[in-house]
Parts: structure tokens; sequence; C-alpha cells
């Protein structure tokens, strides 16, 4: 191939002066084309060499493309992860939307299309999008974005030049309001901005992405159990109406691993519908609000007693006489007339009793017992910040008998069910969480010995068993039901107010071997035919409860115990 | 004999730049075939997490619930259970 080009490319002319030393006989003149021949030869070679060199270095590498797609500049937004709850069910999951977009430049009618855009979105600012629409040098600018198919299709119809879709993903909550206090919610660019959505950006679970797709990342799953938050919502609703309560909240944990199981709060609502959501009484009492829980205290100051002080739950209590600080007298609600044993002083809600134990133990001690248990910390779940806890401003032994009762020192409810927890499980820390666990938390402090822990579960049973016991009517055959009942009076302007109350019961469940640890309130109950009038917890939240366990026991895979022994 | 070679290289050089551009156009073929595959499945992803969503709004308890109620159903009460050993002696 080299050869046969050669004589072509000399030509005539080289051809003719070639010829001529070869006559001459000067053999020097020969060599010196040949010689460059070769050069160009190789010279034409080496760029050859080169070209593909490269060649082969472009396509190895690939690298080009990459730089290409990089470089295009694209609206972006992120794609998240499904939330499912503990048993799979979907709680809010990515679609495909469009979102509607105008090229101002390319409307012509800046003042019939706005018109037409308003009378399809009412919500639309008619002024503001005619001035934007009318500004032939912007190209680009957003209408509505996340519309529902029917919305997109409506507006493509209108068939206005200078709009365009452009395709999003759009976060939606199949269960609405029955979790959106928890799950929190996006902003429209897909980000999380408050609840689970957000702890799912701080954790880097999302993607930026220039169009929708599927995330491919492992949903995250929640601890709630959407069947148990749907009954534990009916029966609030329903007690709410039964005892004409302003609003109703509860709290259910596991035992052990602190997961959340469901948490309501009432009155409820979609915070994507709704968003003043923050205001006072439409808040999550759960999380967001802390309260003055009333008697359900005793349960802590009965730890303070049996693991503090080494007392048991037989000794003897005088609470005859009732305790005065100054003006402030401390008395029974129900006097027995008789010294109680530490057990009594839980079963029958002895306010002396309780007080007496404070001042015994004194209010460093007391503190430090509290700390201990979590009920001063400022905790947070994955949902967000619980709110801090309320101390008195000057804690003395007033503040610390009142304390003991429950009163001076306002919680979240979730935070003294974690605390609660704790005490029952078998003396184990809880932290409450919003994600499902696998296991059960290594490594958490001990708060107080097993041997105290079993002795408070048997005075919590007693409460519901003993035919003194406040918390009597949460009895329900078949489960093994502890509790304590608690009627907190409301602070309101000059002292408490008799007639507004908080009426709670903390129930453990079962008392013997502890699962579950509930937290059910009811604000500001009245009094009713059926409660004789009255308001008290043992009348209102401690059959409440009864009723939520009989029906949420067997989704907790808890059957009543003459068919859980039989089988 | 180098004429020969020479021919024969040409006819290969011409034969190797057909079945390269046929393997280009095939390639490019094939690429848009998976280019629309990809797209699809990402459709057909994206419609399945419509469809999910649907579902999940559909079956939410709160809806169940108030359908279960409306023909005579109610929350399973504890009574209501018994254990296995009871229905068996119940059949003798």
């Amino acid at each position: 191939m080299k050869r046969r080009p050669e004589p072509l490319r000399v030509g005539p002319a080289l051809a003719a002066r070639s010829g001529a030393p070869r006559a001459s006989g000067h053999g020097a003149h020969i060599e010196l084309p040949r010689e460059r021949t070769w050069l160009m030869h190789a010279a034409i070679a080496a760029v050859f060499v080169a070209i593909a060199g490269q060649t082969v270095r472009l396509a190895a590498s690939g690298e080009t493309e990459t730089r290409l797609a990089r470089a295009e500049p694209l609206h972006q937004t992120y794609i998240r992860p499904d939330i499912v709850d503990r048993r799979g069910n979907l709680l809010a999951t990515d679609v495909d939307a469009a979102s509607l977009f105008a090229d101002p430049a390319m409307v012509r009618d800046a003042d019939l299309t706005a018109e037409k855009l308003v009378a399809l979105f009412p919500e639309l600012d008619a002024a503001e999008l005619r001035r934007h629409l009318a500004d032939s040098t912007r190209r680009f600018m957003w209408i509505k974005r996340g519309l529902t198919p029917i919305e997109a299709q409506r507006a493509h119809d209108l068939g206005i030049p200078g709009l365009g879709f452009r395709r999003e993903p759009r976060r939606v909550y199949p269960t609405r309001y029955l979790t959106s206090h928890i799950i929190g919610h996006v902003d429209v660019d897909n980000r999380g901005i408050s609840g689970i959505e957000r702890h799912i950006d701080e954790i880097g679970e999302t993607d930026a992405a220039a169009a929708p797709r599927r995330s491919q990342r492992e949903p995250v799953r929640l601890s709630i159990d959407l069947g148990v938050q749907n009954a534990v919502a009916d029966t609030l609703a329903d007690a709410m109406k039964q005892y004409k309560a302003q609003g109703a909240s509860g709290v259910i944990l596991d035992a052990a691993s602190g997961e959340i199981i469901a948490s309501v709060s009432l009155p409820d609502q979609d915070p994507q519908m709704f968003p003043g959501a923050d205001e006072d009484d439409r808040k999550d009492r759960v999380m967001a609000g802390v309260f003055e829980l009333g008697s359900i205290a005793k349960t802590v100051t009965l730890g303070l007693a049996l693991d503090d002080l080494g007392a048991s739950l037989t000794r003897i209590y005088d609470t005859r006489e009732p305790l005065r600080f100054g003006r402030y007298t401390i008395a029974e609600q129900y006097p027995p007339g008789r010294p109680l044993t530490l057990a009594e002083i839980l079963v029958r809600s002895s306010n002396v009793g309780a007080g007496l134990i404070a001042m015994e133990a004194g209010v460093a001690r007391q503190r430090a017992f509290l700390d201990r248990l979590g009920l001063l910390d400022t905790i947070r779940t994955e949902a967000g910040p619980v709110a801090k806890p309320l101390l008195p401003s000057h804690w003395g032994s007033l503040e610390g008998v009142t304390i003991a009762y429950g009163h001076g020192l306002a919680v979240a409810p979730l935070q003294f069910a974690a605390a609660a927890a704790g005490l029952v499980n078998g003396g184990i820390k809880v932290r409450p969480t919003m994600i499902r666990q696998d296991a059960v938390p290594s490594g958490e402090a001990r708060v107080v010995s097993p041997a105290t822990s079993a002795a408070i579960r048997e005075a919590l049973r007693q409460a519901v068993i003993n035919q003194h016991g406040t918390g009597r009517r949460a009895e329900l055959e078949g489960y093994e039901i502890g509790g304590k009942t608690g009627t907190a009076e409301q602070p309101g302007k000059g002292g408490y107010k008799e007639k507004t109350v908080i009426s709670s019961f903390f129930a453990v469940l079962p008392a013997s071997a502890p699962r579950y640890v509930l937290l059910l309130s009811l604000f500001e109950p009245q009094g009713t035919a059926e409660t004789k009038g009255k308001i008290t917890a043992g009348l209102n939240a401690a059959p409440m409860t009864a009723r939520l366990i009989a029906r949420i026991g067997p989704m907790l895979d808890l059957l009543p115990d003459r068919v859980a022994g039989a089988n | 004999m180098p004429r020969l070679a020479a021919v024969a290289t040409v006819l290969l050089a011409v034969a190797s730049a057909f079945v390269l551009y046929a393997v280009t156009y095939e390639t490019r073929r094939l690429e848009q075939h998976v280019a629309a595959q990809a797209r699809t499945i990402e459709k057909t992803r994206l419609d399945i997490a419509v469809l999910r969503a649907e579902r999940a709004y559909l079956a939410r308890p709160e809806r169940i619930e108030e359908m279960a109620r409306k023909i005579g159903l109610g929350p399973i009460e504890p009574r209501q259970y018994e254990p296995l050993t009871a229905a068996g002696e119940r059949h003798k």
C-alpha cells in the first residue's frame, strides 16, 4: 500500500530528476529523496497513531458525556423514600405531578392569560400574575406547581400560548390527618420541613433529581401501627363526646424499646390543608404541650420511696394529718381515717402520703431521681423536639410536695410515658422513638432496680383491682391492666381552677410482664349523668382506657388471658 | 503481488467500514431502545406509585371502619375469643 502511491506522487518532473543522477552514476543523490519519503511516511504514521491513541483514550474514559450532562442548567427537585408504618402500610409517597410554568416572552396577551388562569386557579394573585406575564424579558416563571391530573388537563385545555408543563415529584399522604402531625410535611421542592419528613432530609435519605423518578431507597419504617393509631383516635373521639371534653390525647409506647406505637392528639386536622395548626388548642398535645398531669406522678413518687429511701410496699405512713405550709394546706380528698401503707398511698391516691415521701427524700434527692428518669431533660424524637419540661421557678419543700402528687412540674405526656415506662419495664431507661426498632437498644442506663420495678407494677395492679383503687373502672376481664389515675386542676388566673381539669390514666399492660405503657388524657371533661356529675379520672379516663385496650389488645398481639393461656 | 495485497487491503478497508457503520447504527438503535425501555420502566414505576397511593387512600382505617360500621360490624370484643381447644370440645 505504501509502495504503490510513490511513483504517482513523485510526478514526471521529479522522476526525470531522479533519473538523471542515476545515469550520471552519483550514488549519493539517489539516497536523499528516498530518505525524505520514509520520513514523511513515519510522520504520517505518527499522526495516525496519535489520533488512534486519543480515540481509544476517549472511548475508554467516557468522561465527555458526564461533563455535558452536568453543564445543563436544570431545575432541581428532590425525590424521597416512602414512609410506611410498622406493618408496611403506606403513609407517604412521591407521585409524578405536572407543574405549570409560563414563558412570558411567548405570552401574547398577558391580561387575557392572567384572567383565564385566575378563573382556573382562584388562589393566584391576578395583579401579580399580569405584571409578571407582561414582562417579556423573562423567559420562565412558575404559575402553579404540583397540579392534580384534572387541574393539569384543564390548564392544558385553555390552549394558551406560552404555557408549558414540567413534571415534578409531589408528596402525597394517603392516610391524611391520622398521622400528619407525626410525619410533618415538605416544601414545594419536596424537601422536608417538619416532622419525620425533616428527619429524612437530616439523615440524608433524599436524592436530588432533575425529573421525577422513584427513590431506590428503602422505605422509612415508623414505629407507629396505623390500625392502633386509628383505634386510639376513634376511642378518644368517642370519649370526648361522651364526657364533653375539649380535647384528648393518647400515646402508647413499647415498654422496652420506647417505640411509639400510637400518638394521637384531638382535635386534629390536616396541616397541609390548615396551615394554622400551631395555634394553642390545635397543637399536638402529646409532644408539643406540657401539662401538670396530677396524681399519675405518684407512680414516680412511689419509685422514689422504694428505690432511694429503701421503703417496702408495706411500710406505714401516717397520713391522717393534713400537711401545712404557711397558708397552704395539703389534705386528702377522701380521708381514710387511718395510716396507709406505701402501696395504699398509690392505690388510694393519697396526696399527704406522696407529700410525706417527698419531705423524707428532700428536694435534692427528689430532683436527682426525676432527673435520672429523664423527666427534667429536654428530649426529642425523630418527629422533632418534645416541649421542654416546665420546672417551678423555686423548688423548695412545698414545691417538692406538690410535685410528688403531680402539680408544679409540667411535662409533655410523651416524656412522662417514657419515664414511667422505665419505671415499670424492669428499670431500664427508655428513649421514645418514632422509627421501628428491630431489637431493644442495648446500653441504656438503669433507672431503678428490678425489684423496685416489680413492686411498682404490683402497686399499679392493686390500684385497678383493689376495691378502694382509684383505677378500678379500668379493670378489663382477660387483660392484666395496672394503672394510675390523675385528675389535675389546670392553672388559670389566680390559682388552680377546680372545674377545669385534665383527667389522665397511665396504664401498664400486662402488669406482670409489661409490653406496653399507655397514657390517655381528657382535657376539660364535664360531669355527665354516667359519671354522676363528677370529672375525676377514675370515672372517665379509666373506663376509656379499658375500652381502648379491649379493642387494641389483639392488634398488639395480646389476647385475653382465657384464650392466650389455653392455646 | 504487492498490487494484489493493496487491492485486498482496500477491499478490506471498505468492508470493515461497512461493518463499522452497521455496528454503529445497530448500537444507536439499541441505545434508543434501551432509553425507551428505561423511560417506560420509570413511567410504570411512577404509575405504580400513584396506584399504591390510591390503594392506601382507599384502605385508610377510618374509611374501612366507617364502611364496616354501616354493615353492622364493630370492633372485636374480648368475649368473642375462644381458645381452639374449646371450639373442638363443642363439636364433640
